[in-house]
């Protein structure tokens, strides 16, 4: 099934990437963490001290969702403030937009050297000129490259596990490991985009190009639609029509909101990321066996 | 028995590039050396040959089968130098031949070993601050280290100092002589005249000639270019009936052609005049080559 020399080459060449990348994103952890840890959350002091001034407004015949709009604050924000939780605001905003981000550059680096970069450098030639089927090369570099995400990872969630026992235990643990688990699926998925365009192509530059092309896009989109989501609404600083870019990410399928409602929405959006990385798997694989090789 | 057999092959990438209809065989044992001009398409018949690149018509046989995507295991008979030299990004020279010995099954390292020594490598540093040359004799122990029955060379010698290059042509004659048959694609006509059986030319992507290297070696042509001591014979001289090349009156220098069976007429003849120096122009494949071109492009 693997060719476990081209295995090891693969570990080699790629090694230094992975561990920098899993020793980052482990770091952003571990300070994300302590820093919640240490917030005090203001929601904590006591309602009670509120009566006092909700009587005076009402013994005036005044509602306080009336002095918001004199003011000129949608009022709509007092029950999303009076919900909010800082833990809602790392989840929502931390594993989609910071843990994403790193896996998403190891992606396109790792999945344009799979193939298109050994292409077009020439260095394939040695592995082409041997006894190995080119179906066994390519689910060799896939088998790397899943198993290089996979033990990433592992190695994070332990990290973040070993956080939320210790430092911040805001999060149920359940939710962190879900976390974690679509992130992880996330970056499968991306992966298996870059495997595929690097599979397809002969130059890095295209490889690059497109691979590059739908990290930042997605990456973007989701900062941008940050301020469409209903979290950013409820802090009265959403822009609603920036909810459009929410859309166009796939980072979006890492559905924090139904994982921290406890819904079963992202399971779905799970699959979905699954399904999205056996289709590119798949198609890089079956094309890098049925196209002209230059080396 | 031909190992390698080219038919008809084509790959045509537009613009007039590519390979137009190739037919050559290799024999078993043959060294057949490939020339031609930068571009001519050297690089692409090997890439078809080595089943990289599928052709657009015709088809590379070897051993009897036909060559393709899914041909890998023909490999385990071939020794490959690519033309142009990149390795995978995995340590040292040490690092990479034993992972490619891995690849190809071998574990007896010592005709790889024998290979370094001879070709002066230092496979203790790494591959990516290794020369052009350093480089191009790791692809050489690479490909020769399993004793391959097939080689083919993409212009294997280049980046190689003088030296080097005659170390190069030992291991090529000993390959031979344990049977390999090799295809090698070359721009260093001395070493193809050392090594080849035959020499097929390439131009613009067709092979405009085949010889065999015994008629270049045992040409019954000699070229002498004579110099005489002054303008009084010079003059004379270029009024015998004689097959005359060229002149340089300046020097009283001309050059001329002699059949061999008339090569003693020819020293009576010069019995007649003051010379200054006689010598023989060795007649040489590039001499060949470009007469043979020039012959191409006048027809055109």
């Amino acid at each position: 099934m693997i060719s476990i020399p081209l295995l090891k080459q693969t570990i080699k060449s790629n090694f230094g990437l992975w561990i920098v990348s899993t020793l980052t994103v482990s770091l952003l952890y571990t300070i994300i963490k302590i820093a919640v840890g240490s917030i005090v959350v203001s929601g904590s002091t006591d309602p009670n001290a509120l009566v006092p001034y909700i009587q005076a407004l009402a013994a005036a015949g005044l509602k306080l969702e009336n002095l918001f709009v004199t003011i000129g604050i949608n009022p709509d924000i007092l029950s999303g403030l009076a919900t909010m939780d800082s833990n809602v605001l790392i989840s929502m905003i931390f594993y989609p937009v910071v843990g994403v981000l790193l896996p998403l550059v190891y992606t396109v680096i790792v999945g344009n050297k799979l193939f298109a970069n050994q292409i077009d450098r020439g260095s394939l030639a040695f592995v082409l000129s041997t006894p190995i089927k080119r179906s066994k090369i390519a689910i060799t570099q896939m088998s790397y490259f899943v198993l290089s995400i996979a033990l990433m990872f592992i190695f994070i969630t332990g990290v973040d596990v070993i956080l939320t026992i210790t430092i911040d235990n805001s999060l149920e643990l359940g939710k962190i490991l879900l976390l974690n688990l679509g992130l992880s699926l996330f970056t499968l998925a991306m992966a298996s985009i870059t495997f595929m365009f690097s599979a397809i192509f002969n130059y890095s530059k295209h490889s690059l190009a497109l691979s590059g092309g739908f990290a930042l896009v997605f990456f973007i989109s989701k900062i941008l639609g940050l301020f469409g989501s209903d979290l950013f609404m409820n802090m009265g600083i959403g822009i609603e029509p920036m909810g459009f870019f929410n859309n166009i990410t796939m980072i979006s399928l890492i559905n924090t909101s139904s994982i921290l409602d406890g819904t079963n929405d992202y399971i779905i959006q799970f699959a979905i990321l699954v399904f999205i990385s056996i289709i590119c798997f798949t198609t890089g694989s079956i094309w890098f066996t049925k196209k002209d090789i230059p080396v | 028995m031909s190992i390698i057999k080219i038919e008809n092959l084509t790959k045509d990438y537009g613009l007039s590039r590519g390979i137009f209809d190739i037919n050559l065989e290799v024999e078993k044992g043959e060294i057949l050396g490939y020339i031609g001009t930068n571009g001519s398409g050297k690089t692409t018949t090997i890439r078809n040959i080595m089943g990289f690149i599928k052709p657009d018509s015709g088809r590379v046989k070897i051993l009897d089968q036909e060559v393709n995507y899914t041909t890998e295991y023909l490999m385990k008979h071939i020794g490959y130098v690519p033309g142009e030299i990149s390795f995978p990004d995995i340590g040292d020279g040490n690092a990479f031949l034993k992972n490619q010995a891995e690849m190809i099954g071998l574990n007896d390292m010592d005709y790889a070993n024998y290979l370094i020594g001879k070709l002066e490598l230092d496979t203790t540093a790494n591959l990516k601050h290794m020369s052009k040359g350093m480089k191009q004799k790791t692809a050489i122990v690479s490909a020769f280290m399993g004793k391959p029955d097939i080689l083919i060379l993409d212009e294997p010698s280049t980046g190689l100092d003088p030296l080097m290059r005659e170390n190069f042509v030992d291991i090529l004659i000993e390959a031979k002589n344990r049977g390999a048959t090799i295809f090698m694609s070359s721009h260093v006509f001395e070493e193809v005249e050392k090594t080849c059986d035959r020499v097929a030319l390439l131009l613009n992507g067709r092979i405009i000639d085949t010889v065999n290297m015994k008629d270049i070696h045992h040409n019954e042509v000699k070229t002498y270019v004579i110099g005489f001591e002054g303008n009084e014979d010079f003059q004379k001289f270029i009024k015998e009936p004689i097959n005359l090349i060229s002149k340089k009156e300046k020097y009283y220098q001309i050059t001329v052609e002699i059949m061999d069976k008339e090569i003693n007429n020819f020293m009576k003849t010069l019995n007649n005049y003051n010379l200054k120096y006689i010598k023989e122009e060795k007649y040489t494949l590039e001499k060949y080559f470009i007469r043979k071109i020039n012959e191409v492009k006048t027809n055109d």
